[in-house]
């Protein structure tokens, strides 16, 4: 069976042009690096991006300074534990996203001081940390086993979702309470919703 | 401010005070000059006594929403009591 030669050339060009290194060329290189949180980053509707996160970092933050809560310990810097921050939503991420900014803040401001020796469940967030102590104190009749808490902050984040047409919104709602352990009750209540709406995703807002 | 914007928007006053006792707390009043409404965003930076930007997570890009004429109030609060000064950035929004 003969094949006619140019059929023959054709392919033997794609499979040379196959072979070759491959080279993003042409309007379709396009990665780049941007600047955290910043209003180049893409908008998306399916879940919460790190624009929402630090914005809703923010606005809590600056809430919970507003209503002067933690000034009202006896004790400054108080000790604040970081109890379970629940993910409601649709997709998964880890709360730290949200929480690890909130606490350099809350360090910042010289009001609390941070427990990461103890955690909800007995978890520490650094467990090595939480070991050492324990083995360096063991000998020592005045050990406190556990640093003595003041506020406890927990919460959880909802995700709802509302179409019309072709419209999509998606509402996040980030909860978080400060809760005074002594009392057991509420020391502050902190509510940051998060809206977004389209037909699609964009880059930049 | 960017875009042309000083033709448009103007601050009005700015009020200052201490929120938790030692947190710096501002209030900048925007009027928006033309009968249009205006998407806008704005970043607020802190600043030591020295004039260093304090990396907090005030430092992110918020909407505003100003209608044709309206005075609006950006509020921020300090998350350190090292801040002493601030930078309101506007610009744009790009839909």
């Amino acid at each position: 069976m003969k094949y006619p030669k140019s059929i023959i050339c054709t392919l033997l060009l794609v499979f040379i042009s196959s072979c070759s290194e491959r080279r993003p060329i042409g309007r379709d290189a396009d990665a780049r690096y941007i600047e955290d949180s910043s209003e180049k980053g893409l908008v998306n509707l399916d879940k919460i991006n790190s624009q929402d996160f630090t914005r809703a970092a923010n606005s809590l933050l600056q809430d919970l300074f507003l209503t002067g809560a933690l000034a009202k310990a006896p004790n400054q810097p108080a000790i604040l534990h970081i109890g379970e921050i629940r993910n409601d939503t649709q997709t998964y991420f880890d709360t730290d996203l949200l929480l690890q900014s909130m606490k350099r803040d809350l360090l910042a401001s010289n009001r609390v001081r941070i427990s990461t020796t103890e955690g909800p469940g007995g978890k520490a967030s650094d467990t090595y940390a939480k070991e050492a102590r324990a083995k360096i104190n063991s000998g020592d009749p005045f050990f406190i086993k556990t640093p003595r808490p003041y506020f406890s902050l927990s919460g959880k984040i909802i995700e709802e979702t509302s179409r019309v047409d072709k419209v999509t919104q998606k509402d996040f709602y980030f909860l978080l309470t400060l809760t005074e352990i002594q009392s057991g009750t509420g020391a502050w209540f902190g509510r940051e919703l998060i809206t977004k709406q389209g037909r699609r995703g964009a880059i930049g807002f | 401010m960017d875009g042309g914007l000083e033709n448009d928007i103007d601050v009005i006053s700015i009020n200052q005070d201490k929120a938790n006792e030692d947190l710096l707390r501002i209030q900048v009043n925007l009027k928006n000059l033309t009968k249009k409404s205006l998407n806008l965003n704005y970043k607020i930076e802190w600043m030591n006594v020295d004039g260093l930007v304090i990396n907090d997570s005030s430092a992110v890009w918020l909407p505003l929403y100003v209608r044709g004429g309206e005075i609006v109030a950006v509020q921020s609060v300090a998350s350190t009591p090292n801040a002493q000064n601030f930078w309101l950035k506007l610009q744009r929004s790009k839909r």
